[in-house]
């Protein structure tokens, strides 16, 4: 081993002093509103090297010959910019660039930099623009988790509820983290759509798997949203209307920097009503979302201050004592401090408060009391220092306070209290090997030093991401990694729709659960507008936690240890001729669960599922989309007969008059499947400018042919119950 | 181009088509047992009925449909308490349930139980399929109020001592953390002269009432975990007030007494009961979920409960203060 590391330092010490280079660095930005422009690429000609920006717009190519060199810097929607820069030797050469964005033309969407980062080890991310949220059609409002179910391996329950499972995990296997904070609850309305509203989107990050170091606390996925700066030329405002929800936002310069400020209020939840089996419910939410970022080049040169919030509020609240009220809440508040040192290092420090608190009063009506309060404190740091030799070296922490409080009374009438709290305390560091033209290397690894409940050990978590680029447009990329989770919603897999999710610490009496994952696919250019990737995986999950369905006594534990595995495959294409684009995606998936020795698919576990997005510009600021979605047969538990079962007109039960109701007797757990699923949605919207107002008006027609897409059968009466039929919207957007 | 939307479309429309879907799988031969123990206040002796049945299966998905009665005649039921033995006996009779459906039951009386108080069942089919349970019947229970009333029950107390509730504890058999279910009742008895005869009445009253639009909205007792209730005086004003509602003649109501009964389910009861009548909130949809049983061999309850009830006199200024006489 130790043989190993000298040759490392040799090779890396050897590498950096054969060659008169020099390095550049600096950040891409929008020319109109000096937005970060993420993932836009970097290119030097003659050495044919390039890199892609990342979230923060920053980027950094080392061991460029020194002299002069062509710099071609481009991205989808803006014109290239190309630009003669004197590399120094052992010198780092600041080119900040500022793109001009060209009209939007739907055939830019997907042209963006993989071919100019070959070695990057990234497989399943998956990487969103917020062009791409503003096209896809909108069911109520438009949506990031209606994206997110575009990709394949990503499988949800129903049209009424946007929570997403990601290759066979359950939903709170997932993270939404904004701005690097985590949302504990990101729907609104009962889990029919994002509580972020999509305006503030700069970029959507989407790891299915296969995520590196950096991030760890969930097995399944991360959905890291970037969130936009602000427009620093100029002040520019705008509202939007929906059959739903209204919204403002504002975003402009302050002195050395720029803030962004956007909130939405329901005030019409009539159109909820084809979602939920209560029909008058008076459902209302709010959510608000702010970011002022500070650069100062006299105070702190190279770095930039963010501060950020958001807030989001459900309620219910009938005026009537004797129904029962609800209200779900998060809070976010959060800073960041990024700075560029003058050697090739980059820090990134992120503190945050992340507040959620939920709670079902239950009034005079017979609903059960339940509450749920948690605190979320993290303090994160991160460094990468990049060699000449373009290999990259991380390491950080990230030090979490978390409490959970919970009051419960379940369906049995039992009580339960949890009020638990714990630090964490993770380091991390991985290695990119980027040094080869060919083959690329991320080793990483996480070390929990400190555990948020009490029965994890010091755990380490290994990751591995490896790429191979046989020719230029071919990348072969494999990745593994090892996943633990300690904090989890107690979701019950019967409850389809869930007013009450909370999140607790896992309890002392079972095992925190751990995920492996294995995964390897392959991307390619079929041509030079028509990408396709394929990936498959397997995960193995150890100590699933799923409520004790045996839970009838106040003894009773809870929840109970489950395991549980998924394998399959995914295919993505992306075609964008001329004037349209078509994205085609398909995932083969097996997921199951293993709870008391028997083995059942969970709800989630969607065996085919389909998408087709198709989206053309007419011209004039015409554009229609069209999205159809096929998912073959949700798991369903069949109705094995019937029985009659006592039943008391009468309290106190008279033996002479005790009487019987027939109910259905159910078959094994989730042993059927339901007919196959489809729907097509369409929208088509029209841009135009009346003197300084830029318009936009548009229509929305969910299931446009009305399929009877069965959500789920009646518990009582065995009847089906379908999704959302035929349902037109509109919406219009003012913008100043 | 176009030929790839038209395939498309195409597909769209062929897969659009509406399927034949049976939401039913195998049917599978199952059996049903429901025994309850009613251990009354007297406890001399104690009623147990049982009923056996089978699982069936219908054309479609609705289970009134069915053409046969699911009955299981000729089953040995025996009782256990200890080393007693208590045979059941099968008695066939015309059923008067909605439903119409379990016509025969089987009867058997034990001695009271206590102080040992599990009992155990055993039902041997005729095709050799036995089911069993056991239970632990409640024992009576012991009442505590907030408030004594020596010369009978009044709402005109000085409530500011006594507070605006009547609050009734109690403690029984059970253990710590047994939670059983309790359902508690009051009830104003009285009658009606109307020439020579009597006509009776009772009126159940609430544990407070609300304002809703500007009416009195009464919210009644559900049933409850907690070892106590409360009802507030208002409402016995309220429940006063609506015997004789409208009527000018109220002279001609007699006020018989006040009834306080607390029903006490045994553990498996209560676990029954609330599989069946559990209820989260009016949005939560949840699927296949199965009722509790404690029958091994198949499933269904072996459960009992116990009655205790208290008979109040009524403060005789207090009745005349609402136009009635006091029987």
């Amino acid at each position: 081993m130790s043989k190993f590391i000298y040759f490392l330092i040799i090779y890396t010490l050897s590498v950096e002093l054969c060659f008169s280079t020099g390095s550049l660095r600096g950040f891409v930005t929008d020319s109109t509103n000096g937005e970060a422009i993420v993932y836009a690429n970097v290119y030097i000609e003659s050495t044919q090297q390039g890199v892609a920006t990342d979230t923060r717009g920053y980027y950094f190519i080392p061991s460029i010959p020194s002299g002069t060199q062509l710099v071609i810097v481009s991205c989808v929607g803006y014109k290239t910019k190309k630009n003669d820069i004197a590399i120094q030797n052992n010198k780092i050469t600041e080119l900040n660039v500022e793109l001009i964005p060209t009209t939007f033309q739907i055939d830019d969407l997907y042209i963006y930099g993989q071919k100019s980062a070959e070695n990057e080890t990234n497989l399943g991310l998956e990487k969103i623009y917020a062009r791409e949220i503003e096209i896809l059609p909108t069911g109520i409002e438009s949506d990031i988790f209606r994206v997110i179910q575009t990709s394949p391996g990503v499988s949800t329950t129903g049209d009424i509820t946007s929570k997403y499972y990601v290759r066979g995990g359950g939903s709170d296997q997932n993270v939404v983290l904004l701005n690097g904070a985590p949302i504990y609850y990101p729907y609104h309305a009962l889990g029919t759509m994002s509580v972020v509203d999509p305006e503030i989107i700069n970029m959507l990050e989407f790891f299915k798997g296969g995520f590196t170091s950096q991030y760890g606390g969930r097995l399944s996925s991360i959905l890291n949203i970037v969130t936009k700066d602000g427009n620093k030329n100029k002040f520019q405002g705008g509202a939007q209307a929906s059959f739903l929800s209204g919204k403002l936002f504002l975003q402009g310069p302050i002195p050395n920097g720029s803030f962004f400020v956007t909130g939405r209020k329901s005030y019409f939840a009539d159109v909820l009503k084809k979602y939920f089996n209560n029909k008058d419910a008076p459902f209302d939410f709010y959510d608000v979302t702010f970011k002022v970022s500070y650069s100062n080049q006299a105070i702190d040169k190279d770095s930039k201050f963010i501060v950020h919030g958001f807030a989001s509020g459900d309620f219910v609240d009938y005026e009537d004592e004797l129904k029962e009220n609800y209200s779900i809440r998060n809070q976010i508040i959060g800073m960041t401090w990024d700075k560029v040192w003058s050697s090739p290092l980059f820090s990134h420090f992120e503190l945050s408060y992340s507040g959620f608190q939920a709670e079902v009063i239950p009034n005079l009506s017979n609903s059960k009391p339940r509450s749920n309060q948690i605190v979320d404190i993290t303090l994160k740091s991160d460094f990468a220092y990049v060699y000449d030799n373009k290999d990259e070296f991380g390491i950080g922490m990230e030090n979490k306070y978390f409490g959970s409080k919970l009051n419960v009374l379940n369906l049995y009438g039992q009580r339960m209290n949890y009020d638990e709290w714990g630090w964490d305390l993770t380091i991390y560091s991985n290695y990119k090997f980027l040094r080869w033209e060919k083959i690329g290397f991320d080793i990483g690894v996480r070390a929990k030093l400190l555990a948020i409940s009490k029965k994890r050990p010091f755990l380490l978590e290994p990751r591995f991401n490896f790429t191979y680029h046989p020719t230029a447009l071919v990348s072969l990329k494999a990745s593994v990694g090892r996943y633990s989770q300690e904090v989890l919603t107690l979701t019950d897999e019967n409850e389809l729709i869930s007013i009450f999710e909370p999140w607790i610490i896992i309890p002392d009496y079972i095992e925190a659960p751990e995920a492996t994952q294995f995964s390897a696919g392959l991307e390619m250019y079929i041509t030079e507008n028509m990408t396709f990737e394929i990936e498959g995986y397997y995960k193995l999950i150890d100590n699933l936690i799923d409520i004790n369905r045996k839970k009838f006594s106040a003894k009773d534990n809870d929840y109970v240890n489950a395991d549980g595995h998924s394998y399959g495959a995914e295919i993505l294409l992306k075609f964008q001729p001329r004037d349209f684009f078509i994205k085609l995606s398909y995932a083969l998936g097996w997921a199951y669960k293993v709870n008391g020795g028997k083995e059942y698919y969970p709800r989630y576990d969607v065996r085919h599922s389909a998408n087709i997005l198709f989206g053309i510009n007419f011209g004039n600021g015409w554009q229609g989309n069209l999205m159809w979605t096929f998912n073959s047969g949700m798991p369903f538990t069949p109705i094995a007969g019937f029985y009659d079962r006592l039943d008391f007109p009468t309290l106190p039960p008279s033996l002479y008059s005790t009487n019987f109701i027939p109910v259905i007797f159910w078959g094994d757990k989730n042993s059927a499947r339901l007919p196959v699923y489809h729907r097509l949605d369409i929208s088509a919207s029209k841009e135009f400018e009346i003197f300084i107002t830029d318009i936009t008006i548009g229509v929305n027609i969910i299931n446009v042919y009305n399929k009877k897409n069965i959500f789920y059968f009646d518990r009582d009466t065995g009847e089906e119950v379908y999704m959302l039929p035929f349902f037109p919207s509109a919406f219009v957007k003012v913008e100043l | 181009m176009r030929i790839f939307l038209y395939i498309l479309l195409l597909s769209i429309l062929l897969i659009s088509c509406e399927e034949n879907f049976s939401p039913k799988t195998e049917f599978k031969e199952k059996y049903v047992l429901y025994c309850l123990v009613n251990a009354d206040a007297t406890w001399i002796q104690i009623q147990a009925f049982a009923w056996i049945a089978n699982i069936y299966d219908v054309e479609g998905i609705d289970p009134n449909k069915k053409t046969i009665k699911p009955n299981i005649r000729g089953a040995k039921l025996t009782l256990f308490k200890k080393n007693f033995q208590y045979p059941f006996y099968e008695y066939s009779e015309v059923h008067t349930s909605q439903y119409d459906t379990l016509k025969n039951y089987f009867i058997t009386n034990i001695s009271n139980p206590s102080p040992d108080r599990d009992i155990s069942i055993k039902a041997a089919l005729t095709n050799g399929v036995v089911l069993s349970g056991k239970t632990s019947i409640p024992m009576n229970l012991n009442l505590e109020f907030s408030y004594t009333f020596a010369s009978g029950f009044t709402t005109n107390i000085n409530k500011f001592h006594h507070g605006y509730s009547w609050i009734i504890d109690w403690s029984g058999s059970f253990g710590e953390h047994d939670e059983h279910l309790f359902f508690t009742k009051i009830f104003i008895n009285y009658y009606k002269q109307v020439g020579t005869d009597k006509i009776y009445g009772s009126v159940e009253v609430p544990i407070k009432i609300i304002q809703k639009n500007g009416q009195d909205i009464p919210v009644y007792p559900t049933y409850t975990y907690t070892h106590s209730i409360s009802f507030d005086y208002d409402a016995f004003d309220w429940a006063m007030k609506q015997i004789a509602g409208n009527d000018p003649n109220k002279a001609d109501y007699n006020i018989i007494n006040l009834i306080l009964s607390i029903d006490e389910f045994d553990l498996n009861l209560s676990k029954f009961y609330s599989s069946v009548n559990g209820y989260l909130d009016q949005f939560s949809i949840r699927i296949d979920e199965r009722t509790y049983s404690n029958i091994n061999g198949g499933i269904g309850i072996f459960g009992s409960y116990t009655s205790t009830m208290i008979d109040f006199e009524i403060n005789k200024a207090y009745v005349e203060s609402f136009g009635y006489k006091r029987y």
